[in-house]
């Protein structure tokens, strides 16, 4: 799952990539149990040097997709014959939603293999296809309703998915209605947000 | 001593046992108020800063009137309902589908298109209902001012600011005025009295007399003293953490008082600062300048001067303007009251002279002469509701254009509040001119070495320091 590629797991199994890099998911009374629950999980993993930066990343040749470019004109001709050349390079930072609601949802189990999800999700049937996918179930085994949501800005696009994908697990696996709530700081440090880019810029002109 | 609460939600009685009913004391009033139905009071951050969670308190004021405060319900425990009444969206007028049934406030919001996925709603709503129930000329600033603590990601704050003129103007009588006799009769008749309250391994203690405090805190020490709880909730409901014991000052009447002595203040360490922001807007224009961007107005109508000198925060913002005037704290304990200078007061980070068996109990502060020059700056990434990055409190006195004294005072800079002494020598005696305060700015730059942390580097907190001078050079010669 994930915005574009898809290429997010569930939940991480053999490599944590980042903070809030979910691996675990804990049900209970309340939230309190459930916290002091994810408390007791003990992670048995190896550190690797971690990529921090973009310049990092493409030191270490760790690329989320190939290079793109955007070009106007015949390029390469014109920088070997013009007179000027300005280069550079902008960086845009990274930027979090922040819809004020953070990513909610409820599955109540309903007979057999049907599940209820009540979802915060701007894109219900993405929700669906991913829940149906992540249970091994058929699409018409699930509904889901999208209440009025707070705002999303395209936060709830994608990102509302791994909780509803979660709560199902848990719904199924307790045969219980779970209902999840990410705290925000959980919220900002699990969902993928805007990433930042770097990008560099060449220009060619002549005295005109 | 009880260990129950009595107060009114939406006008309706509530009783709540803690340890019958096995709750604990520090459960929050957002929490309790979404399990039990009301889920009109939202969460957006659980740590003060958004508004979703707004509600309003009122209580019996002294003039015998209802006076209604905005807080955020996130930050704020049971017990300190005592006693109050609780309203929230939903308890503004009976559930109607016609607009033209609405409270003034929501029919704003609806005409002036004020709403949009309506998360921050009912916080705005109730941020604005307080405003409608404190008769104030609110203009743009003050407007803009009391919803400070109110986030929206979708309307565009300029549509709520109409919605709020509107509703202002409106004016009409509502439920609230109508029945003030009748639910000041109601808060009246609750028997309030001090709370000790031990539910499995937590206690919670609320004394309602100094003595009674100052004997509980001597038989608990292990207790956390809290009063607005502003500072110290935010352990449980961001860090979740367990709050064992805590000793809540918050129902002592003796520790709020604000009097003017000649040419002092005597502020209680219980006076929350928004009252003290309306009450020093003539006599000390600079400690209301600081308190107007100090958080937000729901913030402020709970948190106390003796919380914001008992965090003892290198980055607290009013330690450096008390400093600057030379300011005394007053402790109580055991055996009585001593005083000690501000100057005097931090030790290290988060230290003080304040002993294990004492309470802060108020703070005297010198005003502002008329030959001085006083003025309070905070560097913040956003204007209102933010933390500082740095702070500064500048006092100044002239004599025939010679600096007579000056005292410099920074938060932020170092593991405490500090004078800038260097730089403080350095003026001593020397003309007030733009050549003296750059050099003194250059000292300025070296004087504090300052962390580098998410709010900002170093290198920019030095220069920062340097320019802040400046810039109060240049305000000073409007004086
Ligand atoms: C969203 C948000 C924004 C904030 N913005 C600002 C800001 O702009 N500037 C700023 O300076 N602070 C800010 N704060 C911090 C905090 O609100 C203030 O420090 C406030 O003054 C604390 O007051 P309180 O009564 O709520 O303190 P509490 O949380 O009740 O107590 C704070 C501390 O003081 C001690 N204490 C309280 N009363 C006494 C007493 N009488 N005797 C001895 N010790 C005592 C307590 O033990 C505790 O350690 C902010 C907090 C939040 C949550
Ligand atoms: S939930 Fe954000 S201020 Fe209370
Ligand atoms: S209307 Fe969506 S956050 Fe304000």
């Amino acid at each position: 799952m994930g915005p574009v590629f898809h290429d997010e797991v569930c939940l991480a199994d053999k490599e944590l990539l980042c903070i809030g890099h979910t691996y675990a998911v804990v049900a209970a009374d309340t939230y309190e149990q459930a916290y002091l629950a994810t408390k007791l999980i003990k992670l048995d993993a190896e550190e690797k040097t971690p990529v921090l930066s973009i310049d990092q990343a493409i030191a270490a040749n760790s690329r989320l997709q190939p290079e793109r470019k955007i070009e106007r004109g015949e390029v390469d001709k014109t920088f070997k014959q013009s007179k000027h050349i300005l280069e550079g390079q902008f960086k845009n930072g990274a930027q979090e939603h922040w819809y004020l609601e953070t990513q909610s949802c409820i599955v109540v189990p309903g007979e057999e293999l049907e599940l209820m999800v009540y979802s915060s999700t701007q894109h219900p049937s993405e929700t669906q296809a991913i829940v149906s996918e992540v249970m091994g179930i058929p699409r018409n085994e699930i509904t889901v309703e999208t209440r009025r949501l707070g705002g999303a800005f395209g936060g709830k696009e994608t990102s509302g998915n791994h909780v509803a994908a979660w709560a199902a697990l848990l719904a199924r696996k307790s045969g219980r209605p779970i209902r999840i709530r990410l705290t925000r700081d959980m919220d900002q440090a699990i969902t993928g947000k805007r990433h930042p880019f770097q990008s560099d810029w060449k220009i060619a002109f002549d005295d005109n | 001593m009880k260990s129950y609460i009595n107060f009114l939600y939406n006008g309706e009685p509530v009783h709540i046992d803690f340890e019958k009913e096995g709750l604990s004391p520090t459960t929050t009033l957002l929490n309790w108020s979404r399990n039990n139905g009301f889920k009109e009071v939202k969460e957006g951050c659980a740590e003060g800063d958004c508004g979703a969670c707004t509600v309003v308190i009122a209580e019996a004021a002294t003039d015998g009137k209802l006076k209604y405060n905005a807080v955020n319900s996130c930050i704020l425990f049971l017990p300190a309902l005592d006693g109050k009444m609780v309203i929230t969206a939903a308890g503004l007028v009976p559930e109607t589908h016609n607009i033209n049934d609405l409270h003034p406030v929501q029919k704003a919001i609806v005409e002036d298109h004020a709403t949009q996925c309506g998360f921050c709603t009912p916080g705005f709503v109730m941020s604005i209902f307080a405003l409608y129930h404190t008769p104030d000329q609110y203009d743009d600033p003050k407007i803009n001012n009391a919803l400070a603590g109110n986030l929206c990601r979708c309307t565009g704050y300029d549509s709520i600011r109409k919605a709020t003129k509107a509703a202002l103007k409106e004016n009409k009588e509502d439920y609230y005025h109508q029945n003030e006799a009748i639910l000041l009769k109601a808060l009246q008749e609750i028997e309030t009295d001090s709370l000790k309250i031990q539910v499995g391994d937590q206690l919670y203690l609320r004394p309602t007399l100094i003595d009674e405090a100052i004997l509980m805190h001597g038989e608990h020490p292990e207790a956390e003293i809290i009063n607005g709880s502003s500072d110290v909730a935010l352990k449980q409901t961001k860090h979740f953490q367990r709050l064992p014991a805590l000793l809540d000052l918050s129902a002592l009447r003796q520790i709020k008082f604000f009097e003017k002595k000649d040419n002092e203040l005597h502020i209680g360490s219980g006076m929350d600062l928004e009252t003290i922001r309306g009450n020093v807007e003539s006599v000390f224009p600079a400690l209301y300048d600081i308190l107007s961007v100090f958080a937000s107005r729901q913030i402020r109508n709970v948190a106390t001067m003796g919380g914001s000198l008992g965090s003892a925060s290198p980055i607290g913002d009013l330690l450096p303007l008390i400093m600057a005037m030379d300011g005394s704290i007053v402790f109580t304990g055991k055996s009585g009251k001593r005083t000690v200078k501000a100057n005097e007061y931090l030790t290290g980070y988060r230290e003080t002279v304040l002993n294990s068996d004492e309470l802060i109990y108020s703070i005297i502060l010198p005003l502002p002469q008329a030959n001085e020059t006083v003025k309070m700056y905070k560097v913040s990434k956003r204007t209102d509701m933010d933390i500082s990055t740095l702070s500064a409190a500048f006092r100044l006195k002239l004599s025939a254009g010679k600096v007579d004294y000056i005292h410099m005072v920074y938060g932020g800079m170092a593991a405490m509040t500090l004078h800038a002494e260097k730089a403080e020598e350095f003026l001593n005696g020397k003309e007030w001119n733009e050549h003296n305060v750059n050099e003194t700015a250059r000292i300025l730059e070296s004087t504090f070495t300052p962390l580098s942390d998410a709010r900002s580097g170093a290198k920019f907190r030095n220069i920062v320091t340097a320019n802040l001078l400046k810039k109060f050079y240049e305000d000073s010669k409007e004086n």
